[in-house]
């Protein structure tokens, strides 16, 4: 019914409930900084200015508080796309290796460890970025130099 | 209703999914040997040695016309893993990450895609061991016109 979307850094997060928002407002996942969209609206506003959050707010900061993160939807995401992109059409061993640490998030997300969930998942799309480069550039390299090994051979034939 | 924002993921997962369906759809029309600027395999070109992935383009031009025996005796792995990891990627996981919802694949699916994935790590190597196999190790084209005729 109502929904919140979250922005940080060109990634969008959501939909959340109110009582989501301000949870993880106040657990210190949903930054004063972040953009936030009120259901129904086009906008995009700074969460610290949010009357929603002002009441919850001053985000007790969460290493103080600590102890009980809600172990819902954290803010860490990971898909699989990209690594099953890498290992299928460019770079087999980095795929592994993305995949690898794409495995780790969902359990350290479950043992509410969001900071290495959110390093595992950095890993591996560090892996499947690395995967995508090897994997284009050895690529083009190799066009080329098919391209440049036939043009030699027509140029030899037609002598 | 809801504001949308152009995200990256979104962006790349479009991408993903246009440019897959796009190769499918070229694959189909045209064999790949046909194809003057085709992509030769560079490890096969070089080396001789079969890849984990060698026969794909050829075993997809027959899967595109119907000819899964022919796909089979190119590249069977890519009936096996392949296209299935292609398919959650294209059609479960794209679809999610350019929701732009919050989420980690399912800890069962990353257990799937790795298992696979190392599987054709090994797939590599095992074709091309002088071995008799049950499964066509080396693709071959033999096939397509037995299954044509």
């Amino acid at each position: 019914m109502s929904e919140y979307w979250v922005a940080r850094e060109g990634e969008r997060y959501g939909p959340y409930t109110q009582d989501q928002l301000v949870e993880y407002y106040k657990s210190g996942q949903i930054q004063p900084t972040d953009q936030v969209c009120r259901p129904g609206t086009q906008e995009w506003v700074v969460a610290s200015s949010m009357s929603e959050l002002s009441d919850s707010t001053s985000p007790s900061p969460p290493p103080a508080a600590g102890t009980s993160k809600p172990s819902g939807p954290a803010v860490v995401s990971s898909d699989l796309v990209g690594p099953i992109l890498v290992t299928l059409f460019c770079c087999l061993p980095f795929g592994i290796i993305s995949i690898v640490y794409a495995s780790q998030v969902p359990a350290k997300v479950s043992a509410n460890d969001i900071e290495g969930a959110q390093l595992s998942a950095n890993l591996s799309k560090t892996w499947m970025t690395w995967g995508l480069i090897a994997g284009v550039v050895s690529y083009v390299l190799f066009l080329a130099f098919w391209f440049f090994v036939g043009f030699a051979g027509a140029v030899s034939n037609s002598n | 209703m809801v504001a949308r924002v152009p995200t990256r993921r979104r962006l790349m997962a479009g991408v993903f999914v246009i440019g897959v369906l796009f190769l499918f759809v070229f694959l189909g029309i045209r064999h790949p040997d046909t194809v003057s600027v085709a992509p030769i395999c560079p490890i096969n070109a070089t080396t001789g040695l079969y890849c984990p992935g060698c026969g794909s383009g050829r075993a997809m031009h027959h899967i595109a016309n119907g000819r899964l025996e022919a796909a089979w005796n190119l590249n069977p792995m890519l009936l096996i893993i392949g296209l299935p990891l292609l398919a959650v990627a294209l059609f479960s996981e794209a679809p999610l990450a350019a929701s732009g919802q919050v989420r980690s694949a399912p800890a069962w699916l990353v257990r799937v895609a790795l298992v696979g994935a190392l599987v054709l790590l090994a797939w590599g190597v095992v074709r091309n061991l002088p071995i008799d196999s049950p499964i066509p190790l080396v693709p071959s084209e033999f096939a397509e016109s037995a299954t044509n005729g």
